[in-house]
């Protein structure tokens, strides 16, 4: 039982990684630029596929989620440059814009990539590990450890960097900011890429897990709408907090009331909502 | 008491006069269904059956989201159930459809209720919109499990029977009774609106327009009963369902219409505009949004409860998919958001594009339509039947100066 748990945990750990790197740049953007980017997930999901396409190719594991992270920031940065920017603050419009983007690219990936199931693994990363008399998987571990660092690099930068604390002052009042004569808008697009970056970068972290998909796109905008609500809109903590939350309590009902795996989330949403409407983590 | 009866009269009437075209239109519609049943061209009386029901659906999202600004793509939800709850009924208890479809409705009606009270803390903007589409996707998940097949059928559905009224021919001569009496309706209208008019050129253009379209149609209508009535069972069941649509569009549509002008419909849209405003002026915000939500919740199971043996199978994959609310979205923006008729046009003119685009071009159709969607929303953000205003008032302002 205690070996369960104790994978469970684990599991739960490296799921919420690999959610809190999409939820916290579906969060981030949310927060700063008010653009419900539905897209986020579709982003994920291509990131996923070009991460897998450059690991078979080159059979380095690192130069893929390189190539992933990099390709989707670019993407990123077109669709923000070229389209979303010029309706920020019409938010019906932004929301359907993304869709139509969304629908897009989950088409295109669908035509190039078909319904099959795509995984690979560097072989490092195959296989077990045994640490304190448990067993583990070497990726998940690894997962959790690179969420782990990534997440407080993330919020290094936030708190310490110039461009953070213009950002994190964005976050509180854009206007003030902008009146002391600092360029807020390329901060919110460098953010915009970033949390793109960050897409793609899960996207390819999932591929030697879960494996790429093309159902991957939509379920996990709907994980990171979730941790929107429980977290806090634009919080980086709080998406943090609750993607681990979401990833822990995904794993425990699928380990304990399988049928119930997916929908748990949203309960564990709604038990938020009606407690805590504005999110676990003040902002 | 009469004079309570001569007030509703007046108020149809009006509300008929008020949109001409419509119920030029619909008298036109309803022949339609005649002739291409003569022309043997069921394949179309089909699409066009689905076409009404799909707009009831998107008519009740437009209510919600054009004039309460609540953009709701949990708005599948109420589709499901109303198509689940009928499906059950049908299978598990011998009742009529017509009943099936009443409660199919009430269920909607308070499903609506009930939500409006989780949506309680975040009825406003996108919270609403996140939340919505998460509850939609626990009744999709959880409907599609293997634990739930009992109920949900799992992936594969449940198939409907048939319910014997849509094959008999009772039901048509019913709805071409509705019918003779909205021709009825139709045309003290046209008196009305022929009393109105001082232009004698004009007048006469809508009389004889009038009579015309609705000597055509009656006679086709009459044909077609004829044919109707030595035809095989199972051959006048899309018919059927042809006009069971769309008389429940033509009546989801009038209510629409009624509401919009009502004191209701004037709060909901100073709610839209400013709700902190309406909220000092003292209207109770969240009892009219759950209003609203009750009633859009109440017209889109009604679409459910005839979508589903309309279709012969509920599955969750075709009455649960959040896609859906996304597709309703798509059409209301074409049509025009908050202009009602626009729903109708927009669902029309989206399918019949969707339709034509997979047929020529594949799987790049959607990919066609997802681009030209795009650029409905980038130019013409009022869709067409807004453009359509928009340019005659700017005309109008025009002339004036």
């Amino acid at each position: 039982m205690l070996e369960a748990i104790v994978a469970i945990l684990v599991d739960g750990l490296a799921l919420g990684m690999t959610l809190f790197m999409v939820a916290s740049g579906f969060s981030l953007i949310f927060g700063l630029l008010r653009i419900p980017n539905f897209s986020h997930g579709s982003l994920f999901m291509l990131g996923a596929f070009l991460g897998y396409e450059t690991f078979v190719r080159t059979n380095n594991f690192v130069l893929g989620l390189i190539v992933a992270a990099a390709a989707i920031g670019a993407l990123g940065a077109i669709i923000e440059r070229g389209l979303l920017r010029r309706y920020i603050g019409r938010e019906l419009t932004l929301i359907l814009l993304t869709i139509g983007l969304m629908l897009l690219l989950d088409r295109i990936v669908w035509l190039r990539w078909g319904d099959v199931i795509y995984w690979w693994s560097p072989e490092y990363f195959i296989g077990t590990i045994e640490v304190a008399g448990f067993l583990f998987y070497k990726y998940r571990l690894f997962l959790v450890g690179f969420g782990f660092a990534l997440a407080i690099l993330m919020h290094l930068f936030l708190k310490y960097s110039k461009l953070g604390i213009i950002v994190r002052a964005g976050l509180d009042d854009a206007e003030m900011v902008e009146t002391l004569g600092i360029d807020v808008k390329r901060a919110f697009t460098f953010m915009f890429v970033i949390g793109c970056c960050l897409a793609g970068l899960g996207g390819a972290c999932v591929v030697p897990w879960l494996s790429a998909s093309s159902s991957l796109g939509q379920n996990y905008l709907l994980y990171a709408f979730a941790i929107v609500v429980i977290g806090g809109v634009g919080s980086f903590k709080g998406s943090f907090i609750a993607s681990i939350i979401v990833g822990i309590a995904e794993l425990f009902c699928m380990y304990f009331i399988p049928w119930f795996a997916e929908a748990s989330i949203f309960i564990v949403m709604l038990i938020v909502l009606l407690l805590k409407p504005e999110g676990v983590v003040r902002t | 008491m009469s004079s309570q009866i001569k007030r509703y009269y007046r108020g149809i009437v009006n509300l008929f006069s008020e949109n001409m075209t419509f119920a030029l239109s619909l008298v036109f519609l309803f022949s339609l269904n005649f002739i291409l049943f003569r022309l043997g061209l069921i394949k179309y009386i089909d699409l066009l059956a689905y076409i009404w029901v799909v707009s009831v659906f998107v008519l009740s999202y437009d209510l919600l989201l054009g004039y309460v600004g609540l953009l709701n793509f949990g708005h599948v939800v109420f589709f499901g159930f109303g198509a689940y709850v009928t499906t059950y009924i049908l299978l598990w208890t011998s009742l009529p459809y017509p009943i099936a479809m009443v409660i199919s409705m009430l269920v909607g009606l308070c499903l609506g209720f009930l939500l409006s009270f989780v949506f309680r803390n975040i009825f406003h903007g996108i919270p609403f919109t996140f939340v919505s589409l998460a509850i939609a996707m626990i009744v999709f998940f959880l409907y599609r499990k293997r634990e739930l097949l009992p109920i949900s059928g799992a992936e594969a559905g449940l198939t409907v029977p048939i319910p014997h009224a849509v094959k008999s021919f009772e039901w048509t001569l019913f709805f071409v009774a509705v019918f003779l009496v909205l021709v009825v309706l139709v045309g003290l209208s046209v008196l009305e609106k022929f009393r109105q008019h001082s232009s004698k050129k004009k007048r006469l253009g809508i009389l004889i327009l009038f009579l015309a379209l609705v000597a055509f149609s009656l006679f086709f209508v009459m044909d077609g009963l004829w044919a109707f009535m030595f035809v095989e069972d199972f051959r006048r069941i899309t018919p059927n369902f042809y006009l069971l649509s769309i008389i429940v569009l033509c009546a989801c549509y009038l209510f629409s219409r009624r509401l919009a002008v009502s004191p209701v419909g004037h709060t909901w849209l100073a709610i839209r505009e400013n709700e902190l405003r309406a909220r000092v002026i003292g209207f109770d915000v969240f009892k009219y949004k759950s209003l609203a939500l009750i009633i859009a919740g109440g017209m889109a199971a009604l679409a459910g409860s005839i979508y589903a043996p309309f279709r012969f199978v509920v599955s969750p994959e075709t009455v649960f998919t959040p896609l859906i609310s996304i597709y309703a979205t798509v059409y209301a923006i074409i049509g025009g958001i908050g202009t009602l008729n626009g729903a109708i046009i927009g669902t029309i003119v989206g399918i019949l594009l969707e339709r034509l685009l997979i047929d020529y071009l594949g799987p790049w159709g959607v990919v066609v339509l997802g681009a030209i969607f795009i650029g409905f929303v980038l130019r013409l953000p009022y869709g067409i039947v807004g453009s359509l205003k928009m340019w005659e008032l700017k005309r109008k302002v025009g002339r004036s100066t």
